[in-house]
């Protein structure tokens, strides 16, 4: 992949890559030990992600069910399930749903992500356990933080944030039953409790701008702002590419909000593509158009990580 | 700190699959009849274990009884086939029967039940315990449905009081109630638990049969006609029009608004809430019938059933399972049960040993309801998750303000594409 | 007399630490909430519920939800499962995807690149889509209801690959050439050069394995065919049946779940934090 390549010349292009000749008998070695290193974790990989999913891929032409009945045997279907998602409302809108979750969820993260980090980039005393502080949602699985924000976006007037919202005079707002608002509700959750993760990921990046270039910058009369934009985003990109990719992936899976709390609703305003094809496999036992779904969603986001993978390095 | 690790994997994968193969030699062991059931997770588990435990003694077997919540008990159910440890005997929910039938896992009991038992069985035991033609399930209980008031709140709105389903409120009265109660400082009059639709389901559905609705056509089997039909479309927009009037609370997510915040009069729950309200209520806490919407009074019923499995037969404890089974519809175990949770006796003979079932007693109507044959059940269909998960949603969605006519026949329209694939309607 | 200019750097350094405590407290409030929840009755939980008082301890305070639901749910044993697996699963994950991560960041070899590109490719299947497959593979290998079966099918994970990929990547090559030069082989410096450099790394992987391990709980729902292996995310299920929600309890449940990954991370969160600051240059 031409995209990998390209990335992995701008890692390393601080560094002196010094290209060896390599003796025949010095590659040999690479290779035994390489497969070798890579054999355990391959099996595992191989056994518990590659069949399961190929396994998936045949199903996907078939009409599977999950609990499968007496004398009803399973049949090829073709692309029979693969029309099923184009001709699907719920399902359109379920690809949308997770399409503006991201859009709401990925901007988010890397802006407020590096602005955080740049907050914290200080040498006060007691700022690491700041940043541990910020850190600290990380740690309560995703189940528990649902259930707790929950409660903070309780409908009605005796809601915790409707209560504090009538304090400045906002009327109470209905959240999550609330169609406008529910996905924007569960994107709240899953942003409050990544910032912190991404927040030292970027941090980690900026430690290694040297000071040098922002004192450049305050001679040269720079604001804040600029200094932000001109120095420490360009020097940031590696640090970006990675936060970029690895939280697009993250939050396409969007799954844990929308089975704990709503259930897809309301009015299928948080569907997301893996509630749906969790729905239509373990629910309504279908598990052939479950998995043309899980095919779909894949080669939708495999395209997109390509794409992005692209554009970061071209620039 | 590699060699940490390492130290630890020695030490740890030995000392697993010791402990693993520990447990299962405990469970080989003994000459006696043993037997596996799955109990589905609940408030009953400690009174279970301790009807287990009696029944052992008494019929000199071994019961392993294991308790699961519900979802993980249906996972390991599913899976039962093809792992092949499904259990001898499951207690489980009347509505999962249907789906394990279909899967081959069910036994019937035809044959086995002596008339006099089964005769003596109210009738809505017997109807959620028939699928296919076949007996396949009994129960040691079922549930109590009508509505609980708060009498005084009633007496002193000057609302007349029901004393039977025969003579319980129609449209224009209950309506009217409402009003009254309203307009006598009642915030909100009624709470049917829409702060959890999933639960209306199963409440909401003797409200959809008085308006002369149903959730699928109990022929065909298939949901659109009749959960979109104009008669279940009304009872739904019922809930708007309540909602919309100030006699519910839509935006409600607490479960106490009628034993604890007392700001409702009339709250749609059944027989489960009997220890909340009376503990809160005391002598308010009474049960009045579902108002007659047109269509006439009903109830809904439905409850724990016990099975057995056709992995009995192969272990060669079918006989067992049914002793047990049987055991479990003594007098002594039904009354131990239903004493816990309030619930119906599943046996008219037994009925008479609780004095609020009497007549005059606190909770009659139960009785009187089931024993006059007017409840409704939900379908005994091998789709019933589907047709639940997409009520609830539809539900939820129309208690949130969505228009019931259209989210019930987009409702109606998918469940019933999903029943023709997977071929449920037979 | 205090100059201007100190005082005004006073007050600037107060203003920072003043945004800093804001700011903390949009990240420690929920938590505390459910903290402060667990030890309140469910009727308190509802009356506090739109005030401040939310994250205060008021009215009848008690360990009556923990104690109901230790007794209620057999928590022990399940608290000990989950020790046992998150163990086995983390101390297993932490090393086999890091020599994956290694070869493919370090050496060469044919093949790497369409093997890199396959990693991050199966990153994206989501575990809901083939947890059934998984399932039936498990079946096969008879590896169902064990610690085994629990423990050891996510050990090789594909994000966590790319991580290490990344990493080792970005580590200096001339460390490996100087040890080849003086006679070392690959996998030498793996163990005695590369892993020993990667403690950051290391612990990261650590610390999000272990989080994922303990909060997993579809596939151990699948996987355990009895009361023996069952974890404590199966037990929190029992909480919430569709007659009754146990809201202190859950709370109490969620909070002795998070108690036992915020010590860890506490006591180990210097290296940590200071690691998760390395892993993100090299990425």
């Amino acid at each position: 992949m031409p995209s990998f390549l390209a990335l992995r010349s701008i890692f390393t292009m601080n560094r002196r890559s010094i290209s060896l000749r390599r003796s025949h008998h010095i590659r040999d070695g690479q290779t035994a030990t390489a497969w070798l290193f890579c054999a355990p974790a391959l099996l595992s990989v191989f056994l518990f992600y590659l069949i399961p999913f190929c396994l998936s891929i045949a199903y996907s032409f078939t009409n599977k069910m999950l609990v499968p009945r007496i004398g009803r045997s399973t049949e090829f279907v073709g692309v029979g399930n693969y029309l099923k998602i184009f001709s699907n409302d719920i399902a359109a809108k379920a690809f949308v749903n997770t399409g503006l979750y991201a859009l709401m969820v990925v901007p988010a993260i890397m802006v407020i992500g590096t602005i955080l980090a740049v907050f914290v980039n200080r040498q006060v005393k007691g700022v690491k356990t700041f940043r541990a502080i910020y850190f600290s949602p990380q740690v309560v699985t995703m189940t528990v933080v649902a259930v707790v924000w929950s409660f903070i976006f309780s409908p009605g007037e005796s809601g915790l944030l409707n209560s504090f919202l009538g304090l400045i005079g906002i009327p109470p707002q209905s959240w999550l039953q609330n169609s406008n608002q529910a996905l924007f509700c569960i994107a709240v959750m899953y942003i409050w409790q990544s910032l912190g993760l991404q927040m030292i990921i970027i941090l980690g990046g900026l430690q290694y701008i040297p000071e040098e270039l922002y004192e450049a910058g305050r001679l040269d009369g720079c604001s804040i702002v600029q200094k932000f934009l001109y120095i420490t985003v360009p020097l940031l990109k590696n640090t970006l590419v990675y936060v970029l990719i690895s939280t697009t992936i993250n939050t396409l899976k969007l799954f844990t909000q929308v089975y704990v709390l709503t259930n897809g609703g309301p009015n299928h305003s948080t569907t997301s593509v893996v509630y749906l094809l969790y729905k239509a496999g373990f629910i309504n036992s279908q598990l052939g158009y479950s998995s043309a779904i899980a095919v779909v969603f894949f080669l939708i986001v495999l395209i997109i990580s390509l794409i992005q993978n692209y554009a970061m390095s071209e620039k | 700190m590699k060699k940490a690790v390492l130290v630890l994997l020695v030490l740890l994968l030995p000392l697993a699959s010791v402990v693993a193969e520990g447990k299962q030699e405990s469970s080989a062991a003994g000459d006696t009849a043993q037997i596996k059931v799955w109990v589905s997770s609940g408030a009953e588990d400690d009174i279970y274990r301790r009807m287990f435990d009696n029944m052992e003694s008494a019929l000199g077997i071994v019961i392993n009884d294991e308790y699961y919540p519900k979802d993980e008990l249906d996972s390991k159910l599913k899976m039962a086939p093809v792992v092949g440890d499904a259990p001898d005997m499951v207690v489980v929910d009347y509505l999962q029967i249907p789906s394990y039938y279909e899967a081959g896992l069910i036994a019937s009991l035809d044959g086995r039940i002596p008339d006099t038992l089964k005769n003596d069985l109210i009738p809505s035991v017997i109807a959620e315990s028939t699928y296919d033609g076949k007996f396949i399930t009994t129960a040691q209980f079922d549930a109590g449905m009508a509505m609980w008031a708060n009498k005084s709140m009633l007496e002193h709105a000057g609302i007349r009081i029901p004393t039977s389903y025969k003579d319980a409120w129609d449209r224009k009265e209950f309506e009217d109630a409402l009003a009254r109660l309203k307009a006598d400082g009642v915030p909100y009059p009624i709470y049917i638990r829409q702060n959890k639709p999933s639960s209306l389901y199963f409440m909401y559905l003797p409200v959809v049969a008085s308006f002369g609705g149903d959730f699928i056509n109990r022929d065909t089997m298939l949901t659109e006609g009749t959960l979109d039909s104009p008669e279940t479309i009304a009872a739904y927009d019922y809930i708007s029009w309540l909602i919309d009037k100030g006699y519910m609370n839509g935006a409600c997510d607490y479960e106490n608004g009628f034993y604890g915040r007392k700001e409702s009069a009339i709250a749609l729950l059944g027989h489960w809430k009997y220890k909340d309200h009376v503990t809160n209520l005391g002598d308010d806490a009474i049960l009045v019938p579902i108002p007659d919407f047109g269509n006439g009074v009903y109830t809904c019923s439905g409850s724990t059933v016990w099975a057995m499995t056709t992995s009995a037969s192969e272990n060669g404890t079918a006989d067992v399972v049914w002793k047990v089974i049987e055991k479990s519809l003594d007098p002594e175990n039904i009354n131990l049960v239903t004493g816990f949770n309030g619930a119906i006796p599943s046996r008219k003979s037994v009925m008479n040993g609780n004095p609020e079932l009497q007549k005059g007693g606190r909770l009659y109507l139960y009785r009187e309801q089931l024993e006059a044959g007017i409840s409704v059940l939900r379908p005994l269909t091998p789709a019933h998750m589907t047709i639940y998960s997409a009520v609830q949603s539809a539900t939820a969605d129309i208690i949130a303000g969505s228009d019931a006519a259209t989210t019930l026949h987009n409702t109606a329209v998918s469940i019933d594409e999903i029943i023709k694939d997977n071929g449920w309607n037979k | 007399m205090i100059s201007i200019s100190i005082r005004r750097k006073h007050i600037s350094v107060a203003c920072l630490y003043l945004a800093y405590i804001v700011v903390a407290c949009l990240f420690v409030l929920p938590m505390l909430y459910m903290f402060v929840s667990s030890v309140k009755t469910d009727a308190q939980i509802v009356e506090d519920m739109s005030t401040f008082r939310a994250f205060i301890p008021s009215g009848h305070i008690s360990a009556e939800n923990y104690s109901a639901i230790i007794g209620k749910v057999n928590f022990f044993k399940f608290f000990k499962n989950s020790v046992v697996v998150a163990i086995l699963n983390v101390s297993l994950v932490t090393i086999l995807n890091a020599m994956m991560g290694y070869a493919l960041g370090l050496l060469s070899f044919k093949g790497k690149k369409f093997m890199i590109s396959f990693i991050i490719a199966l990153a994206i299947i989501p575990t809901e889509s083939v947890i059934i497959n998984r399932f039936m593979v498990a079946l096969h290998l008879h590896m169902l209801n064990s610690y085994a079966g629990l423990a050891l099918p996510t050990v090789g994970y594909p994000m966590f690959i790319f991580l290490y990929y990344n990493h080792f990547k970005g580590m200096p090559r001339e460390l490996l050439e100087a040890a080849i030069v003086d006679g070392e082989t690959y996998n030498g410096i793996f163990w005695k050069i590369m892993l020993p450099l990667s403690k950051p790394v290391i612990s990261t992987v650590a610390i999000m394995g272990f989080i994922r391990s303990w909060g997993d709980l579809l596939w151990p729902t699948l996987v355990t065919r009895d009361e023996t292996y069952r974890t404590l995310p199966l037990a929190l299920r029992a909480l919430s049946t569709d007659v009754y929600i146990f809201w202190g309890q859950i709370f109490a449940f969620a909070s002795l779940m998070t108690l036992p990954v915020l010590i860890i991370f506490i006591l180990f969160q210097k290296q940590f934090i200071q690691s998760l600051a390395m892993t993100g240059i090299k990425g």
